[in-house]
C-alpha cells in the first residue's frame, strides 16, 4: 500500500511539552483518526506537517515529498480545516473565492460554488456571521475545490451540534470514495473516529501510544471488571488504568492477556473512548492512590 | 514574484470592502476642495491610502490569517515581502491620483466660478493655483512621510507584536527627539560641524526629479524593511 502521509521519528520540544519520536503513516484511500486528550500533541503534529512548526528531528513525507523542502508543492495538493475559521470574516463567499482562487493551479470555481449550494451556504452573507457548522463546511468547500488529495482536519467537530457533525462525517466519507485520497482527522470525540476512521493513531503525552487499524485497536483491548482479590498476581502489572472502588475494580487489558483471567472476572471489548480514559488513568497513577484509599 | 503579486491581491481584496467607502469619501472631499480652492489640498488624499492599510492589519489579526498563511502554497518570506510592497503600491497609486488631480485643478482653474472674486481670500486661492512647485512638494512629502511611517510601523508591528505599537511609537519618537536635540546642542557648541540642510529645487522639473528619486528611495526602503521583517520572522513559527 502506498502511503500518502508518513511521519518518522518526529521530535519537537516546547517549554513544558514535547513530541517524542512520533511515527505513523496513512495509506492512500483511508481515513485516519488522530486522537488523544487535549495537549497530547495532535495540533503540534499537524502544524509540523504543514511546516508551520519547526521540528527538532524526524522526517515528514506527504505524497512522497519532504514537508520542509517541498512545502509549496505539498500545499497545492493539500486541504486543511482547522477548528476555527481562518478566512476573512468580513467577506462573503464570493469574495473569499476571489481571494483564494489565484493560489491554486487546480482551483475549480464551478466545483466551489456547487459545494456551496450543496452545503446550503448563503453566498451574500459575511462568513464571520456563519454558524460554526457553516464555517466548517465553507473550509471544506475551499479544501475540495482545488482537488486536494489529502485533507487534514484539526478538531473539526468540536463545538458542532450532532446534525452538523453527522453532515461533516458524511462529506468525508464521500470524499474518500476516491481511493487516491486520504484524510487525517484529529479529534477528541472518539465517536466520530469509531464511525468513519479506518486507521487510528493515539497520541498520549507527546508519544504515539497506538497506531494501526481501528479494528485491530478495538480487538486488542478489553475492559475487565470484578473483585480485586480475583486478579491473578501475574496479571496485576498488565492492567492499564486500574481503578479500584468499594465493590471491585475496572481496568483495561490487552486481549492477549485475557486467557489468564479467572471466570469470576468479566470483560468486554473496549471502545476507543474507554481506551483513552484508561490510558489517562494509568498516567495519573490512579492505581496507587486508589489502592491506598481502599 | 508571482507569489508576491498573489498575496498583494489577497491583501487588497481583504482591505477593499473595509476601506473603499472611506477612501471614496476622503478622495471626493479633498478632490473637490483641491479643484476649487487650492490644488495642494489633493495631497490629503494620502489619508485615504491609510484606510487601505490600517484595517488590513486588524482583519488579519481578527480572522487568524496566520493559520491561512500556513495552508497556502506560498513561501512565508513572500507573504511578508508582499505586505511591504502593498503599502508602497497603495501610497504610490494615491500619489499618482493626486498628481493627476493637481494637474486637472491647475488647468481647469475652477476657482473662477466661485463668488466674491476680488476678496483677499480669493487672491490667496488664485496664488495657490499658480504655485505648482509647492503643490508637488506637498504631494511628494505626504507620500514619503506616510509611506515611511506605515512601512516602519508594519516592520516593528510584525517583529515586536501589534500589541506593542504604542510603545514602539513612543520609543521611536523619543530616540528621534533625543538625536535631534543632541545634534543641535553639539553643533551649537561647535563640537560637531553644522550641517546645512540641502535646499529644495527651485524649478518644477527639479521638484519632479526629487519626487522620482524619493519614490525610488521609498521603494527601496519598503524592500529593505520587508527583507528585514521576513528574515526575523523566518526564525519564528506560524
Amino acid at each position: 500500500m502506498e502511503n500518502i502521509l508518513e511521519i518518522s521519528g518526529l521530535c519537537k520540544a516546547y517549554e513544558g511539552f514535547s513530541l517524542k519520536d512520533v511515527s505513523f503513516s496513512l495509506p492512500k484511500g483511508y481515513i485516519m483518526g488522530f486522537v488523544g486528550e487535549n495537549g497530547s500533541g495532535k495540533t503540534t503534529t499537524i502544524r509540523a506537517i504543514l511546516n508551520m512548526a519547526k521540528t527538532d528531528s524526524g522526517r515528514i513525507s506527504v505524497f512522497g515529498l519532504d514537508s520542509v523542502t517541498d512545502t509549496i508543492a505539498i500545499k497545492e495538493r493539500l486541504g486543511v480545516v482547522f477548528d476555527s475559521l481562518y478566512l476573512a470574516e468580513h467577506l462573503n463567499i464570493k469574495q473569499i473565492e476571489q481571494q483564494l482562487k489565484p493560489f491554486y493551479k487546480d482551483w475549480d470555481s464551478k466545483e466551489f460554488f456547487r459545494r456551496i449550494r450543496e452545503f446550503d451556504l448563503p453566498d451574500n452573507r459575511k462568513v464571520g456571521d456563519f454558524s460554526k457548522g457553516m464555517k466548517m463546511k465553507l473550509m471544506i468547500a475551499a479544501a475540495l475545490s482545488h482537488k486536494a488529495e489529502l485533507i487534514i482536519l484539526d478538531e473539526p467537530t468540536s463545538g458542532l451540534d450532532p446534525v452538523a457533525r453527522d453532515e461533516l462525517l458524511d462529506i468525508l466519507a464521500e470524499y474518500i470514495e476516491d481511493e487516491n485520497r486520504g484524510v487525517l482527522f484529529s479529534t477528541h470525540i472518539t465517536a466520530d473516529v469509531e464511525r468513519i476512521a479506518d486507521y487510528v493513531t493515539i497520541l498520549h503525552g507527546g508519544r504515539v501510544w497506538y497506531t494501526g487499524t481501528k479494528d485491530e485497536l478495538t480487538e486488542s483491548y478489553a475492559v475487565v471488571k470484578g473483585s480485586e482479590e480475583d486478579i491473578p498476581a501475574a496479571l496485576k502489572e498488565k492492567l492499564i488504568g486500574f481503578h479500584a472502588y468499594r465493590n471491585g475494580f475496572d481496568a483495561l487489558i490487552k486481549t492477549d492477556d485475557i486467557a489468564g483471567l479467572p471466570d469470576t472476572l468479566e470483560y468486554e471489548k473496549a471502545s476507543i473512548d474507554e481506551i483513552l480514559v484508561y490510558i489517562a488513568k494509568e498516567d495519573k497513577h490512579e492505581r496507587h492512590s486508589e489502592n491506598h484509599a481502599v | 514574484m508571482k507569489d508576491i503579486l498573489k498575496i498583494m491581491r489577497f491583501d487588497f481584496l481583504t482591505a477593499k470592502p473595509l476601506a473603499l467607502r472611506a477612501f471614496i469619501i476622503v478622495a471626493a472631499l479633498f478632490s473637490l476642495l483641491s479643484l476649487f480652492f487650492a490644488p495642494l489640498i489633493c495631497s490629503y488624499i494620502t489619508f485615504g491610502a491609510m484606510v487601505f492599510v490600517i484595517p488590513l492589519q486588524a482583519a488579519a489579526e481578527k480572522s487568524g490569517f496566520h493559520k491561512l498563511y500556513g495552508t497556502l502554497p506560498v513561501r512565508r518570506k513572500n507573504i511578508v515581502r508582499a505586505r511591504f510592497l502593498y503599502i508602497f503600491l497603495v501610497h504610490f497609486a494615491v500619489e499618482m491620483l493626486e498628481l493627476v488631480l493637481a494637474a486637472a485643478a491647475m488647468s481647469l482653474k475652477l476657482y473662477r466660478v466661485l463668488p466674491n472674486r476680488n476678496g483677499e481670500m480669493m487672491q490667496m486661492v488664485k496664488d495657490s493655483f499658480g504655485d505648482t512647485k509647492l503643490t508637488l512638494l506637498m504631494v511628494i512629502g505626504m507620500f514619503t512621510v506616510s509611506c515611511l511611517i506605515f512601512s516602519y510601523m508594519e516592520m516593528m508591528g510584525q517583529i515586536c507584536g501589534r500589541e506593542n505599537e504604542f510603545k514602539i511609537i513612543m520609543i521611536t519618537l523619543s530616540i528621534l527627539t533625543a538625536l535631534l536635540v543632541g545634534f543641535l546642542i553639539l553643533s551649537d557648541r561647535g563640537i560637531i560641524p553644522t550641517i546645512q540642510m540641502p535646499s529644495l529645487p527651485d524649478t518644477v522639473q527639479g521638484v519632479l526629479l526629487l519626487g522620482a528619486a524619493l519614490n525610488i528611495v521609498m521603494f527601496g526602503i519598503c524592500l529593505i524593511f520587508g527583507e528585514i521583517t521576513a528574515s526575523r520572522l523566518a526564525k519564528r513559527e506560524l
